[in-house]
């Protein structure tokens, strides 16, 4: 199963948000809950966490800006999926 | 409490659990207006107390009110629509999170206004007393409230004209991002009442069954005419002020503590100290809520925002 990994909405700030830095390698393996990427607003930076275990596929690279809710990443629940 | 009423009270504290963390995952795609704070960790405060109460009577609530309106049985379709901001949400989408209200089900409002609605339910008391219609009115607030004008004040007055209210402190030790403990002159909000002559208790809120029992007594004299109660809970806020926050302002391991005082495993626990298994009916009930949260955020996307022609409806002036 693929879990997508987005930019979310941090309290009330709505405007473009930044991936800043992925904390894991891309495909490796992920808890359910365990930081995932460093997340920017214009006041903040907070850690987004994995929204499943399995395996992480990053899509964006650090430094992307985008709408909330844009898919930055997934998580897969099976190694197999990753091919 | 028996079995079924401790089993019922943590099937309930689970739907409330449940209901927080689809909010939380929810809330991040972007498009719930404004912004939510989760009741995690205070399960027992609404269930407890609210459970205590008769079917119509009243209650007040807070900035964190998703759990009272739970506990409260408000419907669940018109609260998630309310988040959304829709036309079928309890307040037709004017409201949002904090401002959910449903008179039908004596639920006289969520309250963005720290403290605000401790004065709201005294007037509800004041007027059960005037009807004479033996309704108890419940004030649900936070610690940080308890340093507000408005606490003392209706405490006050409600001591003197012997109104049938309780006020429930959820204690979960920080106003935002202040500590209680730097922002209060005293250790517990319990030791405010004996200042007004109002009968006070401090209880563990994680604890649903402490928290029952000091609600009956509470309402109990409320209800026999021996006028207010104070009752504070103690509890663990499990996430941020607010769904977002990035808590800079508490050290991990405050955040690793209230995490072990769990309202939902102390029920479990009990109810397996006395021999029930009740893993089994409550992945069955969990099961049943995960359809109904479903159904509720279908129905919410796809209901119709306000008619911006409607926008002085419900407006009071002049």
């Amino acid at each position: 199963m693929r879990h997508d990994v987005i930019l979310p909405k941090q309290g009330m700030y709505e405007g473009d948000v930044e991936l800043i830095e992925w904390l894991v390698p891309d495909r490796s393996p992920v808890e359910q809950g365990a930081p995932l990427y460093l997340l920017g607003t214009d006041k903040v930076e907070v850690e987004v966490e994995s929204p499943s275990a399995g395996w992480v596929v990053r899509i964006e690279a650090d430094g992307f800006s985008g709408a909330i809710g844009s898919v930055v990443g997934y998580v897969v629940t099976d190694e197999s999926e990753l091919a | 409490m028996n079995d079924d009423e401790l089993f019922s009270a943590l099937v309930s504290m689970t739907r409330i659990r449940m209901f927080e963390e689809r909010v939380r995952r929810e809330f991040a795609k972007g498009d719930m207006p404004g912004f939510v704070h989760t009741y995690s960790g205070a399960e027992a405060v609404a269930v407890g107390v609210i459970g205590a109460l008769e079917p119509d009577d009243l209650i007040t609530s807070t900035h964190r009110g998703h759990g009272h309106c739970l506990a409260k049985e408000v419907p669940l379709d018109g609260i998630v629509a309310e988040l959304y901001g829709r036309e079928t949400g309890l307040c037709r989408g004017r409201g949002g999170s904090m401002h959910i209200a449903d008179f039908r089900n004596g639920m006289l409002g969520a309250n963005a206004i720290v403290g605000g609605g401790i004065s709201i339910a005294v007037g509800g008391a004041l007027a059960a007393q005037v009807i004479g219609d033996g309704r108890v009115a419940v004030a649900f607030f936070g610690d940080g409230a308890s340093n507000e004008g408005v606490f003392h004040e209706s405490l006050n007055l409600a001591a003197i004209w012997r109104l049938p209210v309780v006020f429930v402190c959820e204690n979960n030790g920080w106003a935002e991002s202040t500590p209680f403990s730097y922002a209060s002159s005293v250790d517990s909000v319990a030791v405010r009442g004996a200042a007004y002559g109002v009968p006070s208790r401090s209880v563990d809120g994680a604890d649903v069954e402490a928290v029952r029992s000091a609600a009956l007594e509470a309402v109990g004299r409320a209800r026999r005419g021996d006028g207010p109660s104070l009752l504070e809970c103690r509890i663990h806020r499990r996430e941020g002020h607010f769904v977002g926050d990035p808590e800079a302002y508490r050290d991990r391991d405050v955040v690793d503590a209230a995490q072990e005082s769990d309202p939902l495993v102390v029920a479990q626990s009990l109810l397996e100290e006395r021999g029930l298994s009740v893993a089994g009916r409550l992945e069955a009930e969990a099961a049943v809520w995960t359809r109904d949260l479903d159904a509720a955020y279908d129905g919410a996307r796809a209901a119709a925002w306000p008619d911006p022609a409607q926008v002085e409806r419900d407006v009071y002036a002049g």
